[in-house]
């Protein structure tokens, strides 16, 4: 079987959070069509800017304007982003996670998107592309209801 | 992304956030919460029953305040939390931090007031 085809394509530039909300619209809008569920879109969503603020935010030096491709597609009642740009290697399927907070008092501020990103993935799969490309692949399995 | 502040109880203030806390809300909305919040001198009550997303920002926004409500002796806590936005929550153990409460009235309750 050939895998399907992306639904939706965003082109992603700069570090502005405008651009991010506009972007989640559109993905929300295209699995909404897709017949997605709500529960799969919310993860999504939420995998989608996680993915997009680490590469955006963290994967460029502050002189450069970030750029980063992302490619939806339906598969299997869930759904998966294919994530791509040229920014500095980052793996975030092995990179460690922060130590979980104590207490309030104690608790680290900020660090929480690439735990988000790995619990809340059913898969995730990092290549480093001889080219320079980051390329991260995140798949939403369908949520039972 | 906006906040309605419900300000006349003595015992605790009440902030009602509505929209969607992700990168772009929670700037918006950053400022303004803060400030409400660091000069509330009570508990402080979150309503979250009108956000239908939070990203870690939101949930970095969260932290910070509720930090600052506890340092000057009083507790932050949430209510009405959406499933998806619950979810969120459950996944990074935020319940920890801050208590997460069913509706304002187990949220009045938590905190005695």
């Amino acid at each position: 079987m050939s895998p399907a085809a992306p639904v939706l394509r965003l082109e992603l530039r700069g570090r502005a959070a405008a651009t991010l909300s506009e972007a989640q619209g559109a993905l929300r809008d295209a699995l909404q069509r897709g017949g997605v569920t709500s529960a799969v879109i919310a993860r999504a969503e939420l995998l989608f800017e996680e993915a997009a603020l680490n590469v955006l935010r963290h994967g460029f030096p502050p002189e450069d304007t970030p750029e980063a491709t992302v490619l939806v597609t339906i598969q299997d009642g869930g759904c998966a982003l294919d994530i791509e740009d040229r920014g500095r290697p980052f793996d975030p399927t092995t990179a460690p996670l922060p130590a979980a907070s104590p207490d309030l008092e104690r608790a680290r501020i900020g660090g929480l998107g690439l735990p988000l990103i790995r619990r809340m993935a059913s898969s995730l799969a990092y290549r480093r592309e001889g080219d320079g490309r980051n390329r991260l692949r995140i798949v939403v399995a369908p949520v039972s209801p | 992304m906006e906040l309605v502040v419900a300000d006349q109880d003595p015992a605790a203030l009440r902030i009602s956030l509505v929209g969607r806390l992700d990168a772009a809300g929670t700037e918006t909305v950053e400022t303004a919460f803060s400030a409400h919040v660091a000069g509330a001198a009570r508990h402080v009550l979150v309503d979250l029953a009108q956000v239908s997303f939070v990203g870690s920002l939101g949930i970095r926004m969260l932290i910070a305040t509720a930090r600052l409500v506890s340092r000057r002796g009083w507790k932050m806590v949430l209510f009405a939390v959406q499933p998806p936005v619950a979810e969120v929550f459950e996944t990074v153990a935020l319940d920890d931090l801050i208590p997460v409460l069913a509706d304002e009235a187990a949220a009045r309750a938590h905190l005695g007031a």
